[in-house]
């Protein structure tokens, strides 16, 4: 009886298998999206500037042409919704096939989207079972949707360039990338995101810097310099090029620049009645790229401890600075440090971390511990 | 060798059985149920947790030596006569269907959320449902040796745990002890519900082969069971946070999704191809316990109707199964199966160890 | 799990009578009636050959030799029986002392052959005769001699065309069964080793030897596997496969539960593990129970080279074997189920490739898998060259035509070769086989499904593969249920020296295989 039945089983499922059953879809009859970008939709800007109204969002996808006769590579289609998910459904009535979310390697945020909030926005990247949450996330100054209608000459689609600048940026400069996951993760109590900030500068995209959220409103913008130093507060294993000029008595001794690598951080708290203070040390290492021609290591032994405490002392003072902007300007705590007075006390701050002036009032300083591991193939 | 259902498994296959009855698709959902009592002490609640099955394993196993020879149902007819005993055994019953229904509709939910998006549940379910059948009609011996492979295939799997950890922020477990007492008891209490399927023993006793092994085999099991579930729910912690957890209705599952692996682009899809055979497997090894008990209540001929009998029970998994409207409902049964599992794992052995005290040794059939 | 039903055996007796229902009379002294009793018998075969001659003396005693062309040594026949006899023999004392010392004389002055018999009645001559044997009939004499001196051509051992080695001995079987028993002796020279024979096929009257070591076999198995043969009540079997047939387990399942080789070297260690070998006559390939999944997986090689290439080599099969069941399934199920788990840049080019295809994924898949099928089978049955030629057409030019005609996508074709080759990779071929045929409910359960469906699939085949058994042994063992000690030998091959005991998967008595020498050395 159960082999018969088995067999009836069979030839149902031979029957639908051939029909293709519930889920099935041809790949070649889905748009795989290379990237997209959120912007809110031009008539309601205005009105959310002023933090009025509901606005309209714009999703701004590039899809690969998989037709080979056709002469463009890519198209670019832009609907419009209440919100993301929205506009996403307004899709199959402007585009043949069913569209894949999911796949974009890179999310493009439009700037005004950014400091209106985007929880909303994301909330159907997060929710989407079929959704990693591994995609990258950048700021674009003014529309995203400019980003990705820009001009595109040496790649296939504006996509694949922003993957390959974006993806795992910290490996290769002082530029986080932050994903899907990293986003939703900093939301929490005590913690904020940050976003790699794209510019359109002659018709060309290019990263500029850091975009500041606090929670998921982005609140401020740190260029290329503060950024590094943001990074190294912040205990990012990042790794870029560092220039340095050691002068004496007004006088150039020696200039060069490093490859440092960013070993992390450690943090010391203490408490002193209810204020704060911080000692926050970042570990730098890295090996020496080039130096002025005439000095040599072997007869200047000093050389080297010079160019460590100079690195050193340049840091220190860059991220005394961004500390001191943040503290007046950003007034958020971008720099994650406020976990580590949750890991103590969590209940009775929870709620305290991100008020305003919270940040403003605590003691921080920094500590920088440079390491020379080498000088290259020369003396 | 071909009698099916009266051969017996190795005390070591006992392990795989007990951990296989414990473990389904509750593991994802574990982190943000426990935190959600517990908060950032869950680990804690998940250890202190385990007491509750270790108590039931015990029972058991004690209730077994009083009467070795005896099987479930033999016991229920003999220590409370017909009437009582066959309520005893057809509440058992409808324990099972409850709970291993959900076990099912969870993992169905699963399959649906991730894989097949547009099939419907019940075509999802009844693939679940046949698989369910298939192995249970192999007989004992080949249920052993199934929990067997899928449990080391399991560990292995959950070893993927270990690539999310290079996200970790390791003051999202701490400060530790903030919960309080009650926040950790209540979150241990719902830690406990996840070791249902410990129960599995009262039936499986009977088919060990070295008896005198059951209970360390016994307590290994709920030990394994216990590090897997501390492991995925301190791995959830460090990489969510008690905060994201509450939002993540299967953070398990999520926690594959939040690092890039090259080549293997969507980590969970291939997770869940591998974790088929375990999301059924509760329901296998517990209906198969409940079909068993089923026909040797009804006295039928156990090697020539248990089929019928597992197609039966499955039948009815796969209709209560289909009931609960949405997965949120599913959860709120989750609660009810917990008291049922405390009921049955602990309430069970305790009575009946009581009516054998008051019997001192005599039967009744 | 189902079984067979088994019969009962039937009775020696029954199978004799069989035939015809020769009467058992007891033959007379007069060589004329003799040859009238088994004149009906034999007259309408045309080789069968009656040879009458005399014995040398006076009066000349009057003889018969009757035997089957082509099937008996006639060389033998005449330099070493009749010549003597025809010459040397003193007929008088034959006739006095009577039949009892015929053999005696015979056996020691005339006749180099080796085994001799005497036959008393009709039925039983009638079928020595058509077992092959030389029958000499006297006159005055009632009994008759029985001389086996089979012979005539056959095939010369030669190297076995399915299972070549590199570092392995170049022996196969050949169609002899006494040659074949002699080819394992010759490797075994244990006095343990058991060589039993039997006959099975009610016309064929096929011999089938059971080879087994007495101390080191379970005597259960043996006797199952004896049971089992006895129990064959078949009018013919032509091949050893009819046997593997009748004693597997489970006959409706797609794995082979009966281990076929036509190695003697291969052979040879499956005895010393315990294993029991069936010997078929007219066959070169032999068989050998009880078999473990694990065993269609493992080559000869495996043993012969060393451990670490050995080792290599044996995870590949089985990376090899997973490829081949589930590789088109899961092109299926990635590119019309879940394709967002491909790279993106593999996605587009995927689809770029697949664009001009106007079927689903499913039907192009299944076309070529036919086709691939179909080539393979063509290929099987001819002569060596247009085999070939038949394979360098449909690899090239078939598949080169089917991408230009739209018919497939090239990935398509890529994935079913790479499933191909990985199935011949295999080396047991009744493996190659099963995996053949997996592979089609696997493409259909993923073109409903996904990957939903294949691991369905993968559940259901687990399960069946932990269900079987082979003479009652686990089949899927040692992975399920998981023997540690026999791991060692099941994806990698460790060190000889290391494997002290035999499997435990394989019921023996005799657990120690040789020394502690490696262990005490470090």
């Amino acid at each position: 009886m159960f082999k018969k039945l088995l067999l009836v089983f069979v030839i149902v499922f031979l029957v639908f298998s051939i029909s293709g059953c519930w889920d099935y879809r041809d790949v070649n009859k889905v748009s795989f999206p290379a990237t997209g970008a959120y912007d809110l939709h031009e008539s309601s800007i205005a009105a959310a500037r002023q933090n009025q109204g509901e606005p309209l969002v714009d999703l701004t996808v590039i899809i690969p042409n998989l037709a080979q006769d056709v002469k463009k590579p890519f198209r670019i289609e832009r609907t419009t919704g209440i919100l993301i998910g929205n506009a996403r459904g307004q899709k199959p009535y402007s585009s043949p096939g069913t569209y894949s979310a999911g796949v974009a390697a890179v999310i493009i945020l439009g700037e005004d989207l950014a400091r209106a909030g985007i929880n909303n926005m994301v909330e159907a990247l997060f929710r989407g079972a079929q959704i990693p949450k591994t995609e990258n996330f950048a700021v674009a100054e003014g529309r995203g949707e400019d980003v990705l209608r820009a001009p595109i000459k040496d790649y296939s689609n504006m996509g694949e360039y922003l993957k390959g600048v974006l993806k795992q940026s910290e490996k290769r400069s002082f530029i986080p990338s932050t994903t899907l996951y990293q986003f939703g993760v900093n939301r929490a109590p005590g913690k904020n995101p940050i976003m790699p900030l794209l510019t359109l500068k002659n018709q060309k995209v290019e990263v500029t810097g850091t975009a500041i959220f606090k929670k998921d409103k982005m609140i401020g913008k740190a260029n290329l310099d503060e950024s590094r130093s943001l990074v190294m507060l912040r205990g990012i294993e990042a790794s870029g090029n560092i220039p340095y000029i050691i002068k004496k008595d007004g006088q150039i001794l020696d200039k060069g620049s490093v490859d440092v690598c960013c070993g992390g951080r450690k943090v010391k708290m203490d408490c002193n009645g209810d204020k704060f203070s911080y000692l926050i040390t970042v570990y730098l290492k890295g090996s020496l790229i080039e130096h002025e021609f005439n000095k040599n290591f072997i007869q200047n032994p000093d050389l080297h401890k010079m160019i460590e405490n100079q690195i050193a002392a340049d840091t220190k003072s860059d991220c005394m600075k961004f500390i001191e902007k943040m503290q007046q300007e950003y007034k958020v705590d971008c720099i994650d440090i406020n976990k580590y007075i949750l890991a103590k006390w969590r209940k009775e701050f929870q709620n305290q971390v991100d008020q305003s002036g919270f940040i403003e009032n605590l003691d921080i300083k920094v500590k920088v511990k440079m390491k020379l591991k080498n000088v290259g193939e020369l003396t | 060798m071909k009698d099916k259902t009266s051969s017996t498994i190795t005390s070591k296959q006992l392990i795989f059985v007990i951990i296989g009855s414990q473990i389904g698709a509750g593991i994802f959902a574990l982190p943000r149920m426990v935190s959600g009592k517990a908060g950032e002490d869950a680990w804690i609640s998940v250890v202190l947790g385990a007491i509750i099955p270790f108590l039931s394993v015990f029972l058991i196993e004690r209730l077994g030596r009083r009467m070795p020879q005896m099987g479930f149902t033999q016991m229920a007819l003999g220590l409370f006569g017909k009437n009582v005993g066959s309520v005893l055994i057809i509440l058992f019953i409808a324990y099972v269907l409850l709970f291993e229904s959900l076990v099912v509709r969870s993992f169905a939910e699963i399959a649906n959320l991730y894989l097949l998006p547009k099939t419907p549940l019940a075509v999802v379910l009844l693939f679940i449902t046949i698989s369910i059948v298939y192995i249970g009609s192999k007989g004992v011996r080949v249920l052993a040796r199934l929990n067997e492979i899928l449990f080391y295939f399991g560990v292995l799997l959950l070893f993927i745990l270990i690539i999310p950890v290079g996200q970790a922020d390791y003051t999202n477990i701490l400060p530790v002890g903030e919960a309080g007492l009650k926040g950790i008891a209540r979150g241990a209490l719902t830690t406990a519900y996840s070791f249902a399927g410990t129960e599995v023993l009262l039936v499986f006793y009977s088919l060990v082969n070295k008896q005198e092994e059951v209970l360390k085999a016994g307590l290994i099991a709920v030990c394994i069971t216990t590090l897997l579930y501390l492991a995925m729910v301190i791995t959830c912690l460090l990489v969510f946070g008690v905060n994201n957890l509450q939002r993540i209705l299967w953070p398990g599952l999520m926690l594959l999704k939040v690092s890039q692996v090259p080549v293997l682009e969507r980590l969970e899809f291939i997770f869940l191809v591998f974790w088929m055979g375990m999301g059924a497997r509760p329901a296998v090894n517990m209906g198969f316990a409940a079909s068993l008990s089923l026909s040797q209540l009804l006295k039928i001929d156990e090697k020539k109707y248990n089929t019928y009998a597992l197609m039966f029970i499955a039948l009815a998994i796969y209709i209560l199964a289909l009931l609960p409207h949405n997965l949120l409902s599913v959860f709120k049964l989750w609660d009810y199966a917990g008291y049922g599992f405390l009921i049955i794992g602990l309430g069970y052995p305790l009575l009946y160890h009581l009516a054998a005290f008051m019997r001192g040794g005599k039967m009744l059939v | 799990m189902k079984i067979r039903p088994r019969k009962t055996p039937p009775t020696a007796d029954a199978r004799d009578r069989s035939i015809k229902n020769i009467p058992d009379t007891k033959l007379p002294v007069a060589l004329s009636e003799k040859m009238q009793l088994l004149k009906p018998y034999i007259e309408k075969n045309y080789d069968i050959i009656t040879h009458s001659f005399y014995l040398e003396g006076n009066p000349r005693l009057e003889a018969v030799a009757v035997y089957i062309n082509q099937v008996i040594d006639i060389e033998i026949l005449n330099l070493h029986i009749l010549k003597p006899l025809m010459l040397n023999c003193d007929r008088e004392d034959l006739l006095t002392s009577g039949s009892h010392t015929l053999i005696e004389t015979i056996y020691k002055t005339s006749i180099t052959a080796s085994r001799i018999a005497k036959i008393a009645n009709l039925s039983s001559l009638v079928q020595t005769i058509f077992d092959g044997i030389t029958i000499l009939m006297f006159d005055g004499l009632d009994d008759v001699l029985a001389i086996d001196i089979h012979g005539g051509k056959s095939r010369n051992i030669d190297v076995p065309p399915a299972e070549q080695t590199m570092r392995g001995s170049r022996e196969g079987f050949i169609e002899r069964v006494d040659v074949n028993i002699a080819l394992i002796r010759r490797r075994l020279r244990d006095p343990n080793l058991v060589v039993e024979k039997t006959l099975v096929g009610r016309r064929t009257r096929t011999e089938v030897a059971i080879l087994y070591i007495d101390d080191i076999a379970d005597p259960q198995i043996v006797q199952k596997v004896k049971d089992r043969i006895n129990q064959m009540d078949i009018d013919g079997i032509v091949a050893s496969g009819y046997v593997e047939q009748f004693i597997e387990d489970d006959p409706s399942s797609l794995f082979p539960q009966v281990y076929s080789s036509e190695r003697p070297d291969k052979l040879v260690p499956y005895l010393l593990e315990g294993r029991v070998v069936i010997i078929v006559d007219n066959t070169p390939l032999a068989l050998a129970v009880p078999a473990l999944f694990v065993q269609f997986l493992q080559a000869p090689e495996d043993y012969y080279e060393r451990t670490l290439f050995s080792s290599y080599i044996r995870l590949m099969r089985y990376v090899a074997w997973i490829v081949a069941v589930s590789l088109p399934a899961s092109y299926i199920a990635l590119l019309s189920y879940q394709p967002e788990l491909l790279p993106y840049d593999l996605l587009i080019s995927f689809s770029k490739a697949r664009v001009a295809v106007p079927f689903p994924v499913v039907v192009e898949a299944l076309i070529m898998e036919i086709i691939i099928q179909l080539v393979i089978e063509a290929g099987l049955r001819l002569p060596q060259q247009i085999g070939q030629t038949v394979g360098v057409v449909s690899g090239i030019i078939l598949g080169q035509a089917a991408i230009t005609a739209k018919l497939a996508s090239p990935i398509v074709i890529l994935i079913i070769s790479v499933s191909v080759i990985c199935t011949y990779a295999l080396p047991a071929s009744s493996l190659v086989l099963s995996t053949r045929i997996i592979r089609l409910p696997m493409m259909m359960l993923a073109a409903s499904f996904g990957l939903f469906g294949l691991s369905f699939g993968a559940i259901i085949f687990l399960t069946h593969l932990v269900s079987l058994e082979s003479m009652g042994v686990p089949y899927f063992s040692p992975l399920a249920p998981t023997r540690f000690s026999d791991l060692k030998d099941t994806f990698i091959r460790t060190f000889m020296w290391k494997m002290n005991k035999r499997p435990v998967s394989i019921p023996s008595h005799n657990p120690q295989r040789q020394g502690n020498t490696g262990e005490e050395n470090d």
